[in-house]
């Protein structure tokens, strides 16, 4: 059908549209639109598909920045609940425009590495990680489970001589912690690498991941980091190149002076992660830092021990904005030091004894590590929720859209 | 109790028995011949008073004076009776704003004022965030130069301040 003027000022609000019309050039800027130097005069305007009278919310009040107070913004469940229309946004639109580049630069500079991209499987036989957070499903007759992490096949994959492996894939943890961080279920990076003399060559080539992945974040996609600035404001991303990596003693070291009271071999909680990572902003002026050398007594039972010091580990964390976005080590790789491990954390060999037999018939020294792609596009934006990052999220409350 | 032990040995005036009157909830000095005193203000501005090294500890001038007592004050009724959050929110602000253009609290030397507030407020601080010591600059400013004072920290615990900006925009 075709309409008039009075008509078409009718057509609900998000329809679908084709216009016809002519493209002529102004003499004022138009801000309130993407394209500022250029009208759309119509000659024919047909409606291809019609929108609902009433919308659950407005785009308009959806992409509006919490600070303004008179007017009405959108909050999170109502967003979540109606996500299709929420997605519109310019900031969302831009959001997950910046979450599929840092796959593509995760891929692409991996691949240039020669890095080969494997998939795994996710539905296992036994909980990989530890037994408590771990989804069942029925299968079949028996009982199956989600994986937590495809550790154990990356792992694989490097005692079948692939040398270096990535997979990106989801990730299920059934964890019941509703935090801005956490989900049950996101997207995880994981790539894991056979070394020649020392594991430091992987955190280089990480470290070095990184670096690429912000720079073409930074450099291609700088018009969207601009547009989700407008709606959430933040500091922009800060680096160094090289990766600033500092030992887990000198992060230690650096809390102690200010105040935190905390053991050689203690874990750090997240409050101390946080102000860790102020403390080296301050001081290095970098958002993104690498702690090496983790105590053995915190990491799980396949890390490599430090051959200098049984008290220490060849592990490493990596931080955004002062929170972890990677734990990786050098993995064990002989299998009677990984049953005499598996024995002092109390792990039941039994559940493990396939994973222990993939070493058997000669394997090299590899390390690797894992990143949450919601979270570091999260950490990149400073955006204050993991949710913001997530298309059509999971958590312990939410299992729809 | 802690405040008065700290402040005799500060003025190095001997310390004498110390007790709390359990039905009254109030401190009782008593010395060797039986003069005894009730109060934290009475016993602190008794033994400021008396010692002799100190006569600039209790305030030079009337004013000096008058405004030393008015902080006791304050520190009884705002700071060891604030129950709530939102109560001990409301004095930090005050106190922080008041200490903008102020080394000490009263004149331009630590003064009995310094002392008792630095005690009184020394729990609050071992558990203020860095964010919020960052928030309130003034006041950490003023706790840092007193807990620092030769001989006033003695047995309390060093609270870390940092000098540089951390928090530019939130806590987070």
């Amino acid at each position: 059908m075709l309409y008039s003027i009075f008509l078409i000022c009718s057509i609900n609000k998000e329809s679908i549209i084709d216009v016809e019309g002519f493209v002529r050039t102004v003499d004022q800027k138009i801000e309130s639109c993407s394209q500022h130097d250029v009208e759309l005069h119509c000659e024919q305007v047909w409606v291809v598909s019609s929108a609902a009278p009433r919308l659950p919310l407005l785009i308009e009040d959806a992409v509006r920045p919490e600070t303004d107070d008179a007017l009405a913004t959108v909050n999170q469940d109502t967003r979540l609940d109606n996500r299709i229309l929420d997605l519109r946004t310019t900031t969302n639109q831009a959001i997950y425009r910046i979450e599929a580049g840092v796959c593509k630069y995760f891929r692409d500079y991996l691949m240039e590495k020669d890095f080969i991209e494997i998939h795994v499987p996710k539905i296992i036989s036994a909980a990989s990680e530890g037994g408590a957070n771990v989804f069942t499903v029925s299968y079949f007759k028996d009982k199956a489970y989600l994986a937590q992490s495809p550790q154990l096949y990356k792992q694989m994959a490097i005692t079948a001589d692939f040398d270096r492996v990535f997979t990106i894939g989801q990730v299920f943890r059934a964890e019941d912690s509703n935090t801005h961080r956490h989900l049950t279920e996101f997207v995880g990076l994981d790539l894991e690498m056979a070394f020649k003399f020392h594991y430091h060559e992987v955190i280089e080539v990480i470290g070095d991941m990184f670096v690429h992945i912000f720079k073409n974040l930074r450099d291609n996609l700088q018009e969207e980091i601009e547009t989700v600035g407008r709606q959430y404001k933040s500091e922009p991303f800060k680096f160094l190149e090289p990766s600033l990596v500092l030992t887990y003693k000198e992060g230690v070291r650096l809390l102690r002076d200010n105040g935190v009271d905390m053991g050689d071999e203690d874990d750090l909680s997240t409050p101390a992660e946080k102000l860790l990572g102020r403390l080296i902003k301050q001081k290095y002026d970098t958002d993104f830092f690498i702690l090496d050398k983790f105590p053995l007594a915190v990491r799980p039972f396949y890390t490599m021990p430090d051959p200098t010091d049984k008290k220490w580990s060849n592990s490493y964390d990596m931080f955004m904005r002062g929170e972890e976005i990677l734990s990786g080590a050098q993995r064990v790789h002989c299998p009677d030091l990984l049953s005499e491990r598996a024995k002092e954390k109390g792990v039941d060999l039994e559940h493990i004894k396939s994973y222990i037999d993939s070493f058997r018939y000669g394997a090299p020294p590899h390390a690797g590590g894992g990143i949450g792609m919601e979270r570091v596009t999260m950490l990149f934006l400073g955006l204050d929720n993991i949710r913001k990052t997530s298309m059509f999220p999971r958590d312990p409350k939410r299992l729809t859209p | 109790m802690n405040d008065l032990k700290s402040l005799a040995t500060y003025l190095n005036v001997p310390v004498a028995k110390l007790s709390l009157d359990q039905k009254e909830k109030i401190l009782v000095w008593k010395e060797k011949d039986g003069k005894t005193l009730r109060g934290l203000i009475s016993i602190a501005k008794y033994l400021s008073r008396n010692s002799s090294h100190h006569k600039q500890f209790s305030g030079e001038s009337i004013e000096e004076r008058a405004a030393i007592d008015q902080w006791l004050e304050y520190r009884l009724n705002n700071i060891d009776r604030a129950q709530q959050e939102k109560d001990t929110n409301a004095f930090i602000k005050d106190i922080n704003t008041y200490l903008e253009d102020k080394v000490y609290f009263v004149g331009h030397q630590l003064s009995l004022a310094d002392f008792l507030l630095y005690y009184g407020l020394h729990n609050l601080f071992r558990d203020l965030t860095f964010y919020e010591k960052q928030k309130y600059m003034h006041l950490s400013r003023w706790f840092d130069n007193v807990q620092h004072a030769e001989n006033v920290r003695q047995t309390q615990t060093l609270i870390p301040f940092q000098k540089n900006i951390l928090y530019t925009g939130s806590a987070h």
